[in-house]
């Protein structure tokens, strides 16, 4: 049961689906589906919020690793999730909340990338192959040309950016789009047929 | 123990005091390097001048907090450059934090311009569903957006939501986007291209190339990439902001790296070199 019936509901959902977009049928059906789609995403994200209380709750009782912190983030979530649905998304407390800690820590989280980049520039970036200094150096061309100071080093640097983004990057790039939308077409017909069967457990 | 030696066993802090001076430097004290405005960027304004006077934009915000350095000056710009020409601006997001992250600084240059929230912009809040909440928006646009803005208000008593019912009613439909898979290429295929409407994106240097071979092929009508291409659109609608003063710090940054990648092979092509001639065997 736990096997056929999700694969009865997508078998049916994406043949219902494809069929009544394609030959434009039972367009009330299709919206139907739609609608359920968008609420389905609201019933995954509550069941998310029961794994995190189940298994930060489960970690306070048995005093697991850091269950100290589960308490603080179990406290966070429910508090501020009190807050959103009582005074809504807009209010000032709500809006100060998120300003003051998630904006800043999450540009933060981000910028720390930039000192590992300068770690990894010394230690990693090594031109061992021929291929290997062929990125390297259109990697600085392009460092340079996306930088105010590498049309002032040299004009030159601006144009040779151009064409490596325009030329080069836009070629590979269409081959990996291609690549991967050939990939995600067959992936879908596997799961539309259940050969794959990804909300399984084990995926089987 | 040579000096590429002690440099390749130097504790990485020191790299990141370095980077701190050689960042902090040029923003307390400017170098006012010139900023040459691309192609992309060009495009992005010329696109956003073509809409007509009093037409509408609609923008999705597909971004974190995390993006917010590059993309919140493009936002902003965005806005004045809209604003200035009477245009009307209906957002939401797609991306859990994308309103609340754009919430304050679209309603500060709304404030600014004189502008009145409801009338010349909305922003209607985070919108689940993806590509089903975008083939809704083309259908029936009120639905897909709930019938309600980010506060909750009622879209009927918003005077800029009377008459329209579509995404088709916009002018223009631009995403401002940081993430993966990439709503923009969604917003391209489920109503761009299906529908006629031109569509312009502003992304994240790093995305930018993912993005590219759209704009190659004149699906996107502009591209604004990272900061930089915020930097060159505040320098062309004459609006300096963050992203300029961001550039000669961006500069510097980059030099660095670039030094550290030359000394770090530089220090490589030594130490094979130092092998090459060693005995067989060792004997150091």
């Amino acid at each position: 049961m736990k096997k056929t019936l999700p694969f009865i509901l997508t078998f049916v959902s994406a043949l219902t689906i494809t069929v009544c977009v394609f030959f434009d049928l039972a367009p009330a059906l299709v919206e139907e589906i739609d609608k359920w789609f968008i609420l389905s995403g609201a019933v995954v994200c509550c069941i998310g919020l029961v794994n995190l209380t189940t298994v930060h709750a489960r970690n306070i009782k048995r005093r697991g690793r850091d269950w100290d912190l589960s308490y603080v983030l179990l406290f966070i979530t429910f508090a501020y999730l009190v807050l959103g649905i009582v005074a809504g998304p807009t209010h000032p407390l709500y809006a100060w909340i998120f300003d003051s800690t998630a904006v800043p820590l999450g540009a933060t989280f981000y910028s720390v990338l930039s000192f590992y980049i300068v770690s990894a520039a010394y230690r990693a970036f090594r031109a061992k192959t021929r291929d290997a200094a062929i990125l390297l150096v259109s990697g600085i061309i392009v460092l340079l040309g996306n930088a105010p100071i590498g049309e002032v080093i040299y004009p030159g640097f601006g144009t040779a950016t151009k064409w490596i983004m325009d030329i080069a990057n836009t070629a590979a790039m269409r081959a990996v789009i291609f690549g991967a939308t050939i990939g995600s077409f067959i992936t879908a017909i596997r799961v539309f047929l259940g050969i794959d069967r990804p909300y399984t457990a084990a995926g089987e | 123990m040579s000096i590429w030696e002690k440099l390749s066993s130097l504790d990485r802090r020191y790299y990141y005091v370095v980077l701190i001076l050689v960042v902090a430097l040029p923003i307390i004290k400017p170098w006012g390097l010139p900023i040459r405005v691309g192609s992309t960027t060009e495009d992005f304004w010329k696109t956003v001048e073509a809409v007509p006077e009093g037409g509408t934009i609609a923008l999705a915000i597909d971004y974190r907090s995390d993006c917010i350095v590059e993309l919140n000056p493009q936002v902003v710009t965005l806005f004045r450059q809209a604003f200035a020409r009477n245009l009307k601006i209906i957002m939401w997001s797609n991306v859990d934090e994308g309103a609340n992250v754009t919430e304050p600084i679209t309603r500060a240059v709304g404030n600014e311009m004189g502008k009145t929230y409801g009338v010349d912009w909305v922003n209607l809040g985070y919108k689940p569903g993806g590509e089903v909440t975008m083939k809704k928006m083309v259908d029936n646009f009120w639905e897909g957006a709930a019938y309600v803005d980010m506060q909750g208000t009622p879209l009927q008593d918003l005077p800029i939501m009377q008459g329209f019912s579509s995404l088709r009613d916009a002018d223009l439909l631009i995403d401002m986007m940081a993430v993966v898979p990439s709503p923009a290429q969604n917003y391209l295929k489920m109503v761009s291209i299906a529908y006629g409407l031109p569509m312009a994106i502003g992304t994240t240097a790093i995305q930018a190339p993912t993005e590219m071979p759209f704009y190659s092929s004149g699906e996107y009508k502009g591209m604004l990439a990272g900061l930089r291409g915020a930097a060159e659109y505040e320098f062309l609608t004459r609006n300096p902001g963050p992203a300029m003063m961001g550039m000669d710090a961006q500069s510097a940054a980059h030099i660095l790296v670039i030094v550290l990648i030359a000394l770090g092979n530089i220090g490589h092509m030594m130490d094979r070199k130092k092998r090459a001639g060693a005995p067989i065997g060792g004997g150091s």
